[in-house]
């Protein structure tokens, strides 16, 4: 166990330092997309009052590097430069609420409702619902997830208008209860949410629906078949437990990357998350919301992986022993 | 469930304005700050400035000033201050108010965006406003003194770095001072409860929804969400003013900056004008406006002039004669030379066609050219540089052809490659306009001015310094639905667009709710 607490500190100290050094191998820097965003204005003159203003970077790159990392532990993660003077602490922690909310809703949705439908396919594996659901699942979700999510906010949302086409609430509202409050986010996370499920849905499904079709060949699935055991009993009580393994091991992957994963999901929903924020920061060349951003995906990542390792424990018995060593 | 995002309170009845695209606000009304863009409309709707240009008339407008004069050396400036302003706190404005600003910005170096205490000496007091005294003769800076945003002394003094403050609540002398609301993503403005102009404003309220993209403003735009925007519609009769044509509306004046193939200096190629010359006569300029900009533009054949600088022009743009020949006598050097790129910000959709038009024009010239699209950091910095062989790119604005003509020509500005230079991207110098360039800036006589703009022009048409395309039109689009008042050619008391502050103060000004509004 120590030796796995030791490679994830090690895997963590990394991504951040890689953090760290790519940012600043893109070309230009804060102050030049400052000045970009000036035109025609731009006169040796106000680029002179702009350096002055802006400073450059504080300190050579170890005292920065330094600053940065004993910054993360601290919880200083700085000041943003395009959303100046907000703190980059403050922006991610607004923006990681709704990206939550819609990422990690879709994930267990999609989770849910994929594996469950699996578990129906796998029983008549080649008939009846096995025969058509799967493929269309694989075919919609074979599409772009871009065009699927531009298609969705014109025709449902601007066509129909029967959805809200940006933001994670109605901004012009004002709500007196917190109820309105609350069906109106969840209106407007609908189609970003919907979107996602339906894009993701296939692969939940195949995953589980191939397992347990491997499960139910087994000699111990055919045993408690013989005993004269119901075939939801065999299938609930033995082989759907033992043919979830590969499934959650996808979902630990998942987990950590719904935190970055709904980004496109973002740009098209115009939805003020985590993935929209890394946009901008990228667009403007802000550092420091740049590495906030990236920190909080790599937390998120290796947390979840943590998380998993240990979960594995209590569903698998064999890896129980595995783990004996330390 | 249907109709379930309308839940809550309908708000009451604000201008609803589209201009910068965000996806959220960040509190900030700091107009003299460079760090970052203040919330719209900081410069001129909250902080008024002395005077704002009106681009459509080419002409001043006082504000805070009523009046300016030069004396005979034209070293000092004498400017008439308006009596009876407050600021929106119920304080009254003073010329000790305007004093202290420019003081602030001499003191923090980092204020100074426009540069003016590189050639103001001082300022004073007068009886009736106030005097400033110049190092030498600078005619240009008369732009940068009185588009200054005033700030009150009773307030700022109490600032410990006002290069870094936020000013979220702030008090100005303009039209629009009370943040009623403030959130992430929306914002909303109230009337100044003390403006100098009696019954104006109008419009009570302004609102300000974050639009995060082009895409997400133009639906909103569609949809009659959205009073008065500033982006760029595609196929905007089709898609935008069909629906109500009686009450929408645009105007994309040709008064934004001109749209200039940069060639470099750096490439041998690009040093004979008769190339130059060349090269601009193989692009098809209507082909440009038509396919690149949907029409929204002119062509520009050979004047570096978009209609902001009607007033200075000797002739007007003609097509260029004699292509044939030039192009036969460059034959030679065109047809032996290296293969050559094109840069251009990938996403700006509407300059990515226009190269893509302008490499294959240049391609029956016997040019091996491929248009490169980087991303916007990689191609400022490339630019700035000198790293490129062609670029799209804008040119400079201001009250005067100075700043563009010292961008296009100026010696002094034509680096040596390698080294960075914000203006003159393309590295021309020509001396004799360097030297127009230095008796333009100590003319403040508007008629010698004038004569002295003209040669520039014809040192301009001689040199061919880089390639003009097409004016960038000012976007500017209008629903008239809840509200009117808004500039149109006919009455051009300002430029329509939202982008161009202080000057759209002047609208905000004369906007009046409709009247049959429930």
């Amino acid at each position: 166990m120590r030796k796995k607490l030791l490679n994830y500190f090690l895997a963590g100290w990394g991504a951040l330092t890689l953090n760290f050094i790519l940012p600043r191998m893109m070309p230009g820097d804060p102050v030049e997309a400052t000045l970009g965003r000036l035109k025609g204005r731009l006169t040796p003159e106000i680029e002179a009052a702009i350096r002055s203003a802006m400073g450059q970077a504080e300190g050579n790159i170890f005292e920065q590097y330094w600053n940065y990392l004993s910054g993360i532990v601290t919880g200083d993660w700085g000041v943003s430069v395009v959303r100046f003077p907000e703190q980059v602490s403050t922006l991610v922690w607004n923006a990681l609420g709704w990206t939550l909310l819609i990422a990690g809703t879709a994930l267990i949705l999609s989770f849910v409702i994929g594996t469950f439908l699996g578990v129906l396919c796998a029983r008549r594996p080649g008939e009846g619902l096995d025969r058509w659901l799967p493929p269309l699942l694989i075919f919609i979700g074979g599409f772009p997830y871009f065009w699927l999510a531009m298609v969705s906010v014109s025709y449902l949302g601007y066509s129909l208008d029967w959805f809200p086409v940006r933001h994670a609430e109605s901004v012009e509202r004002y709500f007196d209860t917190t109820w309105e409050l609350v069906l109106n986010r969840a209106w407007h996370a609908a189609l970003p949410i919907g979107t996602i499920v339906v894009a993701s849905l296939g692969g939940w499904l195949l995953t589980m629906r191939n397992a347990l079709i491997g499960e139910l060949g087994t000699s111990y699935v055919q045993m408690a078949f013989s005993k004269g055991l119901s075939e939801r009993q065999v299938i609930f009580g033995y082989a759907a437990r033992n043919a979830l393994l590969p499934s959650i091991t996808n979902l630990g992957m998942a987990l950590g990357y719904v935190v970055a994963g709904a980004l496109l999901t973002e740009i098209v929903f115009s939805y003020p998350g985590q993935g929209l924020l890394m946009l901008e920061a990228i667009r403007n060349q802000d550092y420091p919301l740049l590495q906030g951003c990236f920190a909080t995906v790599t937390f998120a990542v290796l947390g979840s992986n943590l998380l998993l390792d240990l979960l594995y424990v209590f569903v698998d018995p064999r890896t129980r022993r595995g783990g004996d060593e330390s | 469930m249907l109709g379930c995002h309308d839940l809550g309170r309908a708000p009451e009845n604000a201008l609803v304005v589209s201009v910068e695209q965000q996806s959220s606000w960040v509190r900030r009304f700091n107009p003299l700050s460079p760090m970052a863009t203040p919330r719209w409309p900081s410069k001129g709707g909250i902080y008024e400035t002395l005077m704002t240009f009106n681009s459509a008339k080419e002409s001043w407008v006082g504000v805070l000033a009523t009046g300016f004069s030069w004396d005979e050396s034209g070293t000092v400036l004498r400017l008439v201050l308006r009596k009876q302003v407050k600021w929106s706190d119920g304080s009254l404005f003073s010329a000790d108010d305007v004093l202290f600003t420019f003081e602030l910005m001499r003191t923090h170096p980092g204020l100074d965006t426009g540069g003016v205490w590189k050639h103001l000496e001082s300022v004073s007091m007068t009886d009736a406003g106030l005097e400033f005294q110049f190092k030498a003769v600078h005619a240009p800076l008369f732009d940068g003194i009185v588009q200054t945003p005033i700030v009150p002394k009773h307030i700022w003094t109490k600032v410990e770095d006002p290069v870094r403050y936020a000013d979220e609540s702030p008090v100005g002398t303009g039209p629009f001072t009370q943040v009623l609301r403030f959130d992430p993503m929306i914002y909303e403005l109230g009337a100044n409860p003390h403006y100098w102009e009696p019954g104006i404003p109008k419009v009570k309220r302004l609102r300000f929804p974050a639009y995060s993209s082009n895409d997400q403003a133009t639906l909103a735009l569609v949809r009659g969400e959205v009073d008065w925007a500033g982006n760029f519609v595609p196929a905007i009769d089709t898609t935008y003013v069909r629906k109500d044509p009686d009450h929408r509306r645009y105007w994309f004046a040709r008064t934004g900056t001109m749209v200039f193939l940069y060639l470099n200096q750096l490439v041998d190629l690009f040093k004979d004008v008769d190339v130059r010359r060349a090269i601009s006569c193989s692009i098809d300029r209507e082909r440009l406006v038509d396919i690149a900009m949907f029409g929204y533009t002119r062509s520009a054949f050979q004047s570096p002039y978009s209609d902001g600088f009607a007033k200075w022009e000797k002739s007007p743009d003609q097509k260029i004669t004699g292509c044939e020949s030039l192009v036969q006598k460059s034959r030679d050097a065109l047809k032996n030379a290296k293969p050559l790129e094109i840069l251009v910000v990938s996403g700006w959709s509407d300059w990515v066609r226009a190269a893509q038009l302008v490499a294959r024009d240049l391609a029956a010239l016997g040019l091996d050219v491929k248009v490169r699209t980087l991303e916007f950091g990689t191609w400022f910095g490339r630019v700035q540089n000198g790293d490129f062989d062609m670029s799209i790119g804008w040119s400079a604005e201001g009250s005067t052809p100075y700043q563009l003509m010292r961008g296009l020509m100026d010696p002094k500005l034509a680096l040596a490659a390698g080294e960075k230079s914000v203006q003159n991207w393309h590295r021309y110098g020509d001396e004799e306009a360097g030297r127009l360039l230095e008796i333009l800036a100590r003319t403040v006589d508007e008629k010698k001015s004038l004569e002295i703009v003209h040669q520039l022009e014809d040192r301009f048409y001689a040199t061919l310094p880089s390639i003009p395309l097409f004016p960038n039109p000012s976007w500017a689009v209008f629903n008239e639905s809840n509200y009117t008042g808004f500039p149109d050619p006919k009455t051009p008391y300002a430029g329509g667009s939202p982008n161009a502050l202080p000057e759209a103060a002047l609208v905000l000004k004369r906007l009046a709710p409709v009247e049959s509004q429930p």
